[in-house]
């Protein structure tokens, strides 16, 4: 008894120690721990599945570096996913470093499609039109940081090309071939597929959510762990058709394009580091139940 | 002027206010006021493009008046005023250097960016061509190396403007980016000592929290599978103890419910206050009182 109330005042130097073990350890000893990919990341990744080829997906990154571990991951999946079905992701960012995450994760995700394309290409996963490399202005482009959060939005479903006369590098948009329609019509917001945004906190999804009435397109997110709960909702009203949470979410989400990815990599570290924080707040409140025991036998 | 103050934007958002709510509900009957709902996007983010520019300028004035005045934490004020000036000279070199490297010269020594910007090698020029949607190609080989390859000429920069770059990935990739990771990330390490501290199960109330709280952070990582696969061997109850299972009927229900009305309490709290703001109820936004 007298351990666990001496416990209780344990210097929090012995509790950071302990969580930065949880964490370091398991990446050390390359412990890996199943995934399964849970009804909301089941639902983006059929979706995205089923869209024909060729078609134009708009990605918002609306987030900044500090959620780059926890978006980044679900970013790559989702960009490597849509280069493998010959989808095309237009990148554009809410967040005044939307454009450099963009690039980051279309960076990598096209490094994962190239070393990846000739075992895809056996196993038969690649859509027919794919191509082992994929090219800016053609495959894909990143459209940059734009102001205004849902007043963007807005300016985006009555002219999508109003606000993008230009890519992040500066490059017209107006002969990029992702634009061009097969008609010769304008691009407009009712040729994107999907609406997925990667959000860490306000001028995310919520900002296309607010003017799903203008833009009917579907959407999903990407949202960082805390931020679960809050778009939970909008995934029980359909106005999303799935979402990848957290890290976790990324994980789930490179099970099912076979990717081991930095998501599937923090699963066992993030799962230790749960642990070990239950563990405390059980170590606490022992300590707290054996403090009043004491108390009561005092009195 | 008092009048310019106050009255005159008191004015424009009354006006702009009463608007936006008309075009909005208006629908095909009011076409002109409809299109306004397509101009006014337009406005406001020329508007807010200028109010970053002003909040910069604002930033500068603030801390070159706090290090001129030597006030407290001054040092801090110097740090950011360089930080600022750094990477603004920088962002702004790199941002307009086609405009000083227009032409790629055959024969010439270059370095070819890699794709994310990250790192870059010395090559020198062989080919410049265009493809068929007119974007200029360039056949590059790089020193020490015999075969060519080939790369979009916008990944070639001159000396300058590779160093221009590679200062600018240090300080974004290399500080600001690894700075803002690693504040987000001790967090890990206040919430471990703050629950252990302060999570009491001093109620019915809070036991429920935390046996919910514990489902969830279970039932989020791959490790909620394990325990379930443990927890499977209890007799009768065994097989339906699936943490996933049970966390996500935590999230989709008792906690989706608890949010919507969150939710919908809160929109109902933009509403009225913004009224208040478009009838001019709540002026504090003019520096004022309300």
């Amino acid at each position: 008894m007298e351990l666990f109330i001496k416990l209780k005042n344990l210097d929090r130097r012995w509790v950071f120690l302990c969580v930065a073990f949880s964490v370091m350890l398991p990446m050390i000893f390359k412990m890996d721990f199943p995934v399964f990919p849970g009804k909301n990341v089941e639902g983006l990744h059929k979706f995205v599945e089923q869209l024909p080829e060729g078609t134009r997906c708009f990605l918002s990154f609306d987030f900044d570096p500090a959620s780059e571990p926890e978006l980044g991951p679900s970013a790559i999946a989702i960009l490597t996913h849509m280069f493998r079905k010959n989808l095309k992701p237009m990148c554009g960012g809410n967040w005044p470093l939307g454009g450099e995450m963009a690039e980051a994760a279309l960076a990598k995700a096209s490094e994962v499609y190239k070393s990846t394309y000739e075992d895809m290409k056996k196993a038969g996963k690649l859509a027919a039109g794919c191509r082992p490399t994929v090219e800016k202005g053609i495959d894909y482009v990143n459209l940059g940081y734009k102001p205004g959060a849902i007043i963007h939005v807005k300016a985006l479903c009555s002219d999508f090309m109003g606000p993008y006369p230009q890519d992040r590098d500066g490059n017209s948009t107006k002969e990029m071939p992702i634009f061009m329609n097969h008609d010769g019509r304008k691009f407009e917001m009712s040729d994107v597929g999907i609406i997925v945004s990667f959000t860490a906190g306000t001028g995310g999804i919520e900002s296309f959510i607010s003017v799903a009435g203008e833009h009917k397109r579907p959407m999903a997110a990407g949202c960082t762990s805390v931020n679960i709960p809050r778009f939970v909702t909008y995934l029980q009203t359909g106005q999303l058709v799935g979402m990848t949470g957290g890290l976790p979410g990324a994980a789930e989400y490179e099970k099912l394009i076979e990717y081991f990815g930095k998501g599937r990599e923090g699963m066992a570290p993030q799962s230790i580091a749960h642990l070990i924080i239950m563990l405390f707040i059980i170590a606490g409140n022992i300590a707290f139940i054996a403090e009043q025991k004491k108390a009561k036998k005092k009195a | 002027m008092l009048f310019i103050k106050r009255t005159v934007p008191l004015i424009i958002t009354f006006v702009t206010g009463i608007i936006m709510i008309i075009a909005f509900f208006s629908g095909p009957a009011l076409p002109t006021i409809k299109s306004l709902e397509e101009v006014f996007p337009k406005w406001i983010q020329i508007i807010m493009s200028f109010t970053m520019v002003l909040g910069a300028f604002s930033l500068l004035r603030i801390n070159l008046h706090k290090i001129s005045r030597k006030a407290d934490g001054w040092g801090y004020s110097l740090v950011l005023i360089i930080g600022f000036v750094t990477m603004a000279t920088l962002g702004f070199l790199s941002g307009s250097w086609p405009m000083f490297e227009k032409e790629v010269i055959v024969g010439q020594k270059y370095y070819l960016l890699s794709e994310n910007s990250q790192s870059s090698k010395p090559v020198t020029v062989s080919k410049v061509e265009k493809d068929a949607e007119g974007n200029v190609l360039v056949e590059v080989t790089p020193e020490g190396l015999t075969t060519p390859e080939r790369a979009p000429s916008d990944r070639l920069k001159g000396g300058f403007m590779n160093m221009v770059n590679s200062l600018q990935q240090i300080l974004f990739v290399g500080v600001f980016k690894n700075g803002q990771a690693t504040m987000f990330s001790l967090l890990a390490f206040f919430v471990a000592s703050a629950s252990f501290r302060a999570f009491r199960v001093k109620s019915k109330e809070a036991g429920l929290l935390m046996g919910a709280a514990f489902i969830v952070m279970l039932g989020n990582v791959p490790i909620g599978n394990l325990v379930s696969k443990y927890l499977a061997y209890i007799p009768f109850i065994g097989q339906y103890l699936d943490i996933a299972l049970i966390k996500e009927w935590i999230m989709a229900y008792p906690s989706s419910a608890a949010q919507s009305a969150i939710l919908i309490g809160a929109m109902l709290g933009v509403i009225s206050a913004s009224m208040k703001i478009i009838f001019g109820v709540e002026r504090s936004h003019l520096g004022g009182e309300s």
